[in-house]
Order: structure tokens, then C-alpha cells, then sequence
């Protein structure tokens, strides 16, 4: 399959790539930000940055609507933040599976991330037994990156 | 060689970096700090503030154990490269931190015994006493890394 691997960065790619060894076997490309930490990443797609403000977030859809059609992943998996949320609705509109992992910093409250993307998730996973009762019966707890 | 790191966060961490230099006779090998934005200077061992992140990752992969605050970066990296860790978390109260998010999400994790968190100078020397007498154990979760390769593989043969 070819895979979506979505994250801003800092933490949340730190996360996403904890996770690396689960998409052996599978093609896969980054979508993330342009950053120190991301210029290495490949293949990638980076957004300069991201506000969310409507023209930015326009522009963002805009973004995510050309990289999904060229693309054309079976899945997007997110870690997180800001951006993501956006691509994920856009990717699915297209149809592709959404798996996102809420951050492991996380221990008694949804992320803003989370919190948007749940109601659209195909998988949502949490990182501590305890974030389960905090969103629903959607969420799976599969353990953590550490 | 042990690495002492307080990660990039713009305040000053004194407290630990002072604790460490302080326990310099009792961890008795070479210690590395990475300061960060932290004024004091270790009066032993070698220090910088910053450094490329391939040198980082070295300074972890060479190390005996670490200390350090209790960045999310400085755990994951730890563990990821199988290093026993001592973390004290920042505190808002001395003006470490922003929030006390560190102290929050370290109590949480020390929960599991995969790292150690400590919020003084006498809980770090026994830490650092529990390392050095091997009591430590290292613990690998991949459950989460696993059950997602099969989440995906499942959803590979419906795709085909």
C-alpha cells in the first residue's frame, strides 16, 4: 500500500517516527512542515508554515487536494498537530483510510488535533489507558511509542 | 561517559545542571552536559549549549545512562537507544518551565519504570546509585508498533 505520513515537527514527528518500523513493507511519503528537523525526511512534502486562519487554511486544502490527487495514498496516518487536521478532511473526502495517533504527552485531555479529527477517523489511537474514557468508544489503546 | 542534557527550551535549568556537577564524586566517570539556555557552568566535565543533532545522537548512543529534564525529545531518544534515563522535570515554580507539563507527563511515565524521575538533589543521588548498581531494567514496549504493522496489513488485503 502506499501510505500517507502526516506530523508537524518536533514532537510529533519524534512520535511518528517511533512508529517507522509498522510501515516496513509499505511505500510511504512525509506531508509536514519546513523546519530543521524535517530536511531530511524523504520523500516529503513541506508547508512553509501554518496559522489557522482562514486564508492559510484555504491554501492548506488547496495544498493537501493536489499532493492526495497526485499521491493518491490508501492511507493517511497522523500524529499531529495543526495542519494535519485539515489534510485528513481533505483525504477524507477522497475516500482514504485515516489513522491518528493522539500524542503521548496527552494523559487526561484531547489535543486540539485529536479533538477535530476523531469525529472522521477510521482508527483513532490513544497512548495512555486512561484517554480512552476521555474520548469515546472510537479510540483503541494499542500502547505507546516508548 | 554519562550525558547530561536540559534539551532547547529557552529557560534556565540551574537546578539540575547544578545537582549533577555537584554529584560529580559520586557518578565518577566522565560527564557531558548539553546546557541549553542554562547559565551555569559545570565546574567538571565537558559543556556546550547546543550542538548539530547528529553530534546529539551520538552523545546518546555513547552514553553509560542519562540525565536529564524531561523534555518528550530527551525521553523518546533515550529510550529509543536503550539508555537508562534520570529525568527531573522542569518546574513553573522556579521558572523552568511554562507549566509543570514535564512533572506531569514523567510521573506518568516513571509509572511504567522505564525512566526515573527525581525533583531533588538527594532522590537524583540515588538514582544515579540505582543505575550504577545495575537495579535498573530496561523495558521495550511494542505493542503499539506491532498491532498497527497488522492493523495495515489487514487493511493491504482488503485494498487488494
Amino acid at each position: 500500500m502506499k501510505l500517507c505520513l502526516t506530523c508537524t515537527n518536533g514532537g510529533h514527528l519524534i512520535e511518528m517516527l517511533q512508529l517507522m518500523e509498522a510501515f516496513e513493507g509499505h511505500d510511504y511519503f512525509f506531508v509536514t512542515l519546513n523546519a530543521e528537523d524535517t530536511k531530511d525526511l524523504s520523500p516529503a512534502y513541506r508547508l512553509r508554515k501554518f496559522q489557522s486562519v482562514p486564508l492559510t487554511l484555504i491554501c492548506t486544502c488547496l495544498f493537501s487536494w493536489w499532493i492526495l490527487l497526485k499521491e493518491r495514498p490508501n492511507v493517511i496516518i497522523s500524529t499531529g498537530a495543526t495542519f494535519t487536521v485539515p489534510f485528513c478532511y481533505v483525504g477524507k473526502l477522497f475516500g482514504m483510510k485515516i489513522i491518528f495517533i493522539e500524542t503521548f504527552t496527552k494523559i487526561h485531555s484531547k489535543s486540539g488535533a485529536g479533538r477535530r479529527v476523531y469525529p472522521i477517523a477510521d482508527l483513532f489511537l490513544v497512548q495512555w489507558e486512561e484517554m480512552l474514557s476521555v474520548y469515546g468508544e472510537k479510540a483503541r489503546f494499542w500502547g505507546g511509542v516508548i | 561517559m554519562i550525558f547530561v542534557t536540559v534539551g532547547m527550551s529557552p529557560n534556565d535549568f540551574t537546578r539540575l545542571v547544578k545537582a549533577v556537577d555537584e554529584l560529580t564524586e559520586e557518578i565518577n566517570e566522565e560527564i557531558i552536559y548539553q546546557t541549553g539556555f542554562t547559565k551555569y557552568i559545570p565546574e567538571n566535565g565537558i559543556c556546550f549549549d547546543f550542538t548539530p543533532r547528529q553530534d546529539f545522537i551520538e552523545y546518546y548512543k555513547k552514553a553509560r545512562y542519562i540525565i536529564g529534564h524531561a523534555g518528550e525529545g530527551t525521553i523518546i531518544n533515550a529510550l529509543k537507544y536503550r539508555k537508562p534515563i534520570i529525568v527531573m522535570p522542569r518546574s513553573k515554580k522556579f521558572n523552568e518551565h511554562c507549566d509543570d507539563h514535564q512533572k506531569e507527563l514523567a510521573g506518568k511515565i516513571s509509572e511504567t519504570g522505564k525512566i526515573i524521575m527525581v525533583e531533588n538533589e538527594l532522590e537524583l543521588k540515588d538514582a544515579i546509585k540505582i543505575i550504577k548498581n545495575n537495579k535498573y531494567e530496561f523495558k521495550e514496549d511494542k505493542s503499539l508498533v506491532n498491532n498497527l504493522a497488522n492493523y495495515l496489513s489487514t487493511v493491504g488485503k482488503q485494498v487488494k
